[in-house]
């Protein structure tokens, strides 16, 4: 692992370089990615770590990056005043892995917010082959409902009567500060993942809530997952998210992705390759997660 | 190496990545205050983990502490101990049986090497807290000693204060009722996140005796200590449990104790992050001053 800041001066980014050893695969694979928001991006940091390993270990370089305002990278949360700011250390992500890996495009795998971002990134960068949405955050609005009522949970049984800033400049959620432009930014983004054009696989607890669809035969793959987990569970907030599982399971899925990615050329530059995710989808039928909807 | 101004600081400070320990496998961010602010042979900081929690804490709480004191002109080293965050684990035989004492050993040996300086101050909560104790016994390069809450023994007064107390507050019998209809913990008993806290992290065979004799030897050796308390941590209610634990008595000086009544044990709230990480700026500036 190497560790690094990069992207402006003024404003850095931190990131955790997965190099592979031994003769790296032509042409490169490379993964992003993208962590979720807040506590949630704590929470998941070890998880998101060992499946790092796990994806350099078949071959693929990988970047790990903090969001500007959090982690390790420069800035505080109350100062960020969009989600644009965060698809745009993505897409400062992407042209450094790149760099970094030599790879002509990138993989990207997006948890909870993380999720969202990265397919706003995709819409936005041709350097990117494919996505990974790991349960995805769709409609911005009913996840601050979330975080909102999980908070309000929070103070309603603390020791003592205690109200947290909630004014027209900033509201305190989860013990993140959040700008009241940001928390608008949040509220107004929503996610119609058939609209993106790279192949994707979305990752998802078994009975999700929405029906992928996607307009394109082939491009579109969900895996329903047995590791159910709610989000929203208080006694949890502090607790590490682990979900070695499905890690394995979405590290063997990229693997083909990107076999089925190489065979069409499509990993050294841009292009679309509508039937790269069915195509994989015969080898997987012996898996107890598998849902395909295109 | 590579080195980063954060935004949201007042001055321009500097973080720099730092690789350290057997094969540079161990991992921690160093932050250092602009040369205009910087304290004159100031002694560095050291942020331990907290539980499995990498180096940026609970709600960030150690980058947030790492800026702070930064801008009061000191520098300060947020590091993962091995097999945490983005540190590698140690392999072969390890002389001591908390691999935290070695951690921190090299740390500090990588910051002398690199800056010159060698004197330091830990600061750890919960299990950091527990692994800064065990570390400031150790090595006298430790000057100051920072313990969130750290060790603590339940007392009569504990008893008293908590047990009883809390029974005549309206609002615990409101919340305990509110817990049990939600399906939570009974009335009384920790939370999964608060037992996880004291029972994976902490030694088993703590002797309050050879707590006390290590805290006597930190005296006798000048280590200036700051004890913080919250509500949140299960044993321990009230600032006069510091006297009845160790007898030994708060002051303004050497050993100084804070006790928040309205927090919560990782300061989830930001006002008391805040006033957590001002309480440690404060004291950095008064016992390690220019």
């Amino acid at each position: 692992m190497k560790h690094f800041f990069f992207g402006k001066p003024e404003s850095q980014l931190f990131g955790v370089h997965h190099r592979p050893r031994g003769i790296a695969k032509k042409p490169t694979r490379a993964v992003l990615i993208c962590p979720p928001i807040g506590q949630e991006y704590i929470r998941t940091h070890w998880c998101l770590r060992l499946m790092a390993n796990q994806l350099c270990r078949n071959g693929a370089h990988v970047l790990r990056m903090d969001y500007s305002g959090m982690g390790d990278s420069a800035g505080c949360l109350q100062d960020m005043r969009s989600l644009e700011r965060w698809t745009e250390d993505l897409l400062t992500g992407i042209e450094r892995l790149k760099e970094l890996s030599g790879a002509g495009t990138v993989m990207l795998v997006g948890l909870r917010m993380g999720a969202m971002l990265a397919a706003q990134a995709a819409g936005r960068s041709n350097d990117v082959n494919s996505l990974v949405l790991w349960e995805p955050v769709e409609d911005g609005e009913s996840y601050l409902k979330e975080l909102r009522a999980m908070h309000r949970r929070m103070l309603d049984l603390w020791v003592c009567k205690m109200t947290t800033p909630n004014d027209d400049q900033v509201e305190e959620i989860l013990g993140s500060r959040y700008s009241r432009s940001l928390i608008e930014s949040i509220s107004e983004s929503k996610n119609d993942f058939s609209k993106i054009v790279q192949p994707q696989l979305i990752v998802v607890p078994k009975q999700p809530v929405v029906n992928f669809v996607h307009p394109v035969s082939g491009i579109q793959k969900v895996v329903l997952v047995d590791e159910e987990y709610n989000w929203n569970d208080l006694r949890s907030l502090e607790t590490a998210w682990l979900r070695s599982q499905t890690a394995r399971e979405i590290v063997g899925f990229s693997k083909q992705m990107f076999e089925r990615l190489d065979q069409r050329k499509a990993l050294a530059a841009p292009a679309l390759v509508p039937d790269a995710v069915s195509d994989s989808r015969s080898d997987q039928d012996a898996s107890p997660s598998v849902g395909v909807t295109a | 190496m590579i080195q980063i101004n954060p935004q949201s600081n007042n001055n321009s400070s500097i973080e720099t990545v730092c690789h350290f320990g057997p094969q540079g496998g161990l991992f921690g961010i160093l932050t250092t205050p602009d040369d205009a602010c910087a304290v004159k042979d100031a002694p560095i900081a050291l942020i331990l983990n907290a539980g499995i929690v990498h180096r940026v804490g609970p709600f960030r709480l150690h980058v947030d502490l790492a800026r702070q004191l930064a801008d009061a002109g000191y520098s300060t080293l947020r590091l993962d101990l091995s097999g945490l965050g983005d540190s590698a684990q140690r392999t072969g035989k390890i002389e001591t049986p908390n691999r935290a004492e070695l951690d921190v050993r090299d740390a500090m040996d990588y910051l002398q090497n690199e800056t010159g300086v060698d004197r330091f101050v830990i600061i750890g909560l919960c299990s950091g807290a527990y692994n800064a104790h065990q570390v400031s016994v150790k090595d006298d390069r430790i000057v100051g000693s920072v313990f969130m809450d750290g060790i603590v023994f339940r007392t009569l007064g504990f008893f008293v204060r908590h047990k009883i107390g809390r029974l005549l507050r309206p609002r615990f019998w409101r919340n305990a009722i509110k817990r049990r209809l939600m399906g939570e913990n009974a009335p009384g008993s920790e939370t999964a996140g608060e037992s996880l806290a004291e029972g994976e992290f902490f030694g088993e065979d703590l002797d309050k005796d050879d707590v006390v004799r290590d805290l006597e030897s930190l005296m006798k050796r000048g280590v200036r200590m700051l004890f913080l308390y919250t509500d949140g941590y299960d044993d321990i209610c009230g600032r006069s449990q510091f006297k009845e634990m160790y007898g030994l008595l708060p002051d303004e000086g050497q050993l100084q104790v804070e006790y928040y009544p309205k927090s919560e044990h990782t300061f989830r709230i930001i006002e008391n992050r805040q006033a957590a990480c001002g309480r440690v700026t404060s004291w950095m500036t008064g016992q390690f001053g220019s």
